[in-house]
């Protein structure tokens, strides 16, 4: 068990998951800053004058970042970041679950269940914590992009 | 940019090996992190400055701005007007909200037809809008987009006449109007 969470070919797997499902996220949000900010919105978590900002600069982050996972390349900091990120993301969640509001529309739900979106985002989240947080310990950079730059190093 | 640990410097920008203490490879990583948010964030701007998608840096997130906004070519209705339109037997009420608020209360006589719902229920919308009833969708909350929502589905799918009462569901209970539970 221990060799298969701790596999380099999990970790590789799991970084190129990750950073692709960054990319696309970043890249959908930034062709629509203002359905994004209103996503943001329906949090109920931020200041007003805080989703514009965030809803114009997130994606790119988030784009960057699975850029930087997809290719190999500064993996430790990228896998961080994700992990940084999906923690804030994982705490926004549980403060709405126990609020009982539905994330989906920013609205409150008298329905003593809550909501099921926002419980299944928060297993989603914490699902691909798991895998950030496998990547930060256990890749090893497998992508020629890596041998690259050392060759031109050494 | 060196980071410093046990006498020894190294450049996030390398990969120096297996051989780094917890507290390195940490260190590195934190450095690589925070290069990567500021890169993200500087090609965030400079794009947005660029090409500019219509967000501004700064808007206005009050609730009744962000419902004004929702209510953008739909029409409103009164509290007033739908309380004599239901008196008046003509009232369609569509409870935009989940089916759990919808159990636990909702205004007389009224469908749940949450929006991602909303195409399932249009043909018989369309019917009753077309023998006289009025459709007048509700959610709970100044600022909730769900009735918006479905009005706008409704109307997109060309169903007439589809007012939206702001508010719907507590500006009701609060005026001390009828209610029903599910099953009553």
């Amino acid at each position: 068990m221990r060799r298969v969470v701790s596999s380099q070919w999990l970790s590789l797997l799991f970084r190129l998951v990750l950073g692709a499902i960054f990319l696309y996220a970043g890249v959908v949000k930034s062709q629509d800053p203002a359905g994004f900010a209103q996503a943001i919105y329906n949090y109920r978590i931020l200041p007003g004058w805080a989703i514009n900002p965030l809803a114009i600069l997130l994606p790119w982050v988030e784009m960057v970042m699975g850029a930087a996972l997809v290719v190999g390349l500064w993996v430790p900091g990228a896998s961080l970041l994700a992990c940084g990120m999906l923690g804030l993301f994982a705490l926004a969640l549980c403060v709405n679950l126990a609020r009982g509001l539905d994330i989906d529309c920013g609205c409150f739900s008298t329905a003593s269940t809550g909501s099921g979106s926002t419980t299944w985002y928060f297993l989603r989240d914490i699902l691909l914590m798991a895998m950030a947080i496998q990547v930060f310990f256990f890749d090893r950079q497998w992508v020629p992009l890596r041998r690259f730059f050392s060759r031109r190093e050494n | 940019m060196p980071v410093g640990g046990k006498g020894r410097e190294f450049n996030p920008m390398k990969h120096p090996g297996t051989s780094l203490s917890r507290m390195d490879r940490l260190g590195r990583a934190l450095v690589q992190a925070l290069f990567l948010l500021a890169l993200g964030l500087a090609l965030g701007a400079s794009f947005h400055e660029i090409g500019g998608r219509n967000l501004p840096w700064l808007a206005s997130w009050s609730k009744e701005e962000v419902g004004a906004r929702h209510l953008e070519g739909l029409e409103e209705i009164s509290l007033q007007e739908a309380w004599e339109t239901h008196r008046a037997g003509k009232a369609l009420f569509l409870d935009a909200r989940d089916p759990g608020s919808f159990q636990a209360g909702h205004l007389p006589g009224a469908i749940n037809v949450p929006p991602s719902e909303a195409q399932g229920f249009s043909e018989e919308i369309r019917a009753l809008a077309q023998a006289g009833m009025i459709p007048i969708a509700y959610c709970d909350g100044v600022d909730c987009p769900l009735s918006a929502e479905l009005a706008r589905h409704l109307k997109e799918t060309g169903i007439e006449g589809v007012r939206v009462l702001v508010n719907g569901w507590s500006r009701w209970r609060d005026s001390a109007y009828p209610v029903e539970e599910t099953g009553s």
